[in-house]
């Protein structure tokens, strides 16, 4: 027998969630990573985001593009000096999504994007990896287009010296 | 042309950081968290057969028999527990659309911890502007698994047990587990005492299912108060979940 399921009583913004977990999730994670440079960090703050974006669902105008507010969404949450103490309090150990080749290519990549601040980390991946507009990107960021180009560009010159 | 090393390393990252994967199905609700690194999937996966095994035994619900996974349509009135246990890389979910269970506060088949197997310690205050933040250490002294709340109702207390500061009292359904010997902490943020100088030792007390557990100081001489920032305005006193 065949499970049946009601999807009369799945309301729309559940889906819309849905759909925002399965497109965006990778790239949530990536800026969460990129401010952190702490893998298990982004990892928590994908989650949590998603979090939020659940107990907003039915507030938020979903014709809207949501992959935005995740990450304004993550940005807030990552500068939260609570968070940044409990991090300090008790360094994550390995993650376990990580198997160990891909965990010491990471610490790797980790140490050189250390020598960065987040904005300039973040800055640089979202421009130079995720392709985003300066505008757009400095919009996420909450600063301007101007001071986010001088971030990338400290954030090179660091990477090339390191 | 060669790449520069600013992009031989931004290839690098993005190579890496592409190979994450979500780690579970979409966050939806409160859930049980177990608190702990050092519970493996494997002992997860037994636990959550226990539980399962017991409602069998009990008899008040047959084990199911459909495909993992699939949730029934209609909300069930059967207790269930949640365990959030760091899943292992699963492809995403499907979009197929899926009721989505009503957060409730689950009927729990681990013992709520006894107030007096628990232990806090402050381990440190540190000054913040206008405030001061409290590092606690929350210890399961009991000898077996026990659960409690995420969040306590955090209290300034003075050597009295008088309340300086009063948080609010937690409305978090969600509940941690504690194997026994577990520690776990949390970071408490008091702001703007105004009244009188306390008597000696100040500490954070906590209310929790009923019960007050107070904090070992930091220092048998503590006396640790936030500046007052207004006089008029109320202290404040606020703490984060417990983490391990």
């Amino acid at each position: 027998m065949g499970v049946t399921i009601n999807v009369a009583a799945v309301e729309p913004t559940e889906l819309a969630y849905e759909r925002a977990y399965d497109e965006h999730w990778p790239d949530v994670f990536r800026f969460a990573l990129a401010w952190t440079n702490d893998w298990a960090a982004a990892e928590d703050l994908a989650q949590e985001s998603y979090l939020r974006l659940w107990n907003q669902r039915n507030r938020l105008d979903w014709s809207r593009p949501a992959l935005p507010w995740l990450l304004v969404t993550t940005r807030r949450l990552a500068t939260d000096r609570f968070r940044q103490l409990r991090r300090r309090l008790a360094p994550p150990p390995p993650p376990e999504s990580l198997n160990d080749a891909v965990h010491a290519r990471w610490l790797d990549v980790a140490a050189a994007m250390g020598l960065l601040t987040p904005i300039e980390r973040s800055a640089l991946v979202m421009t130079a990896i995720e392709g985003l507009p300066y505008e757009e990107a400095a919009r996420v960021l909450g600063t301007s287009a101007g001071a986010l180009r001088a971030a990338v560009s400290r954030a090179r010159t660091k990477l090339e010296e390191a | 042309m060669e790449p520069t090393r600013s992009d031989q390393i931004l290839d690098e990252w993005s190579s890496v950081a592409r190979s994450a994967t979500p780690p579970g199905p979409p966050p939806h609700a409160a859930t049980t968290s177990v608190a702990g690194a050092g519970i493996s999937l494997a002992g997860a996966a037994v636990l959550v057969v226990a539980l399962v095994a017991v409602f069998a035994v009990l008899g008040n619900r047959p084990v199911s028999s459909g495909p993992a996974g699939l949730p029934s349509a209609s909300p069930s009135p059967s207790p269930s527990v949640a365990v959030a246990i760091p899943a292992p890389p699963t492809p995403p979910p499907s979009a197929t659309p899926t009721p989505t269970p009503t957060p409730t506060p689950s009927p729990s088949l681990i013992a709520d911890c006894h107030p007096a197997d628990l232990t806090t310690q402050i381990t440190l205050w540190e000054g913040a502007a206008g405030s001061r933040i409290g590092h606690v250490q929350l210890t399961n002294n009991g000898s077996g698994t026990c659960s409690t709340a995420d969040t306590w109702q955090p209290v300034l207390v003075d050597g009295q047990g008088r309340a300086l500061i009063e948080g609010r009292p937690s409305t978090n359904a969600t509940r941690i587990i504690l194997p026994a010997g577990q520690v776990v902490t949390t970071l408490v943020l008091v702001s703007n005492y105004c009244g009188p100088t306390p008597a000696p030792l100040v500490s954070l007390s906590f209310v929790v299912d009923g019960a007050t557990v107070t904090a070992t100081p930091e220092s048998a001489t503590d006396t640790t108060t936030p500046p007052c920032n207004g006089p008029g305005q109320p202290g404040s006193i606020e703490m984060q979940p417990w983490r391990s």
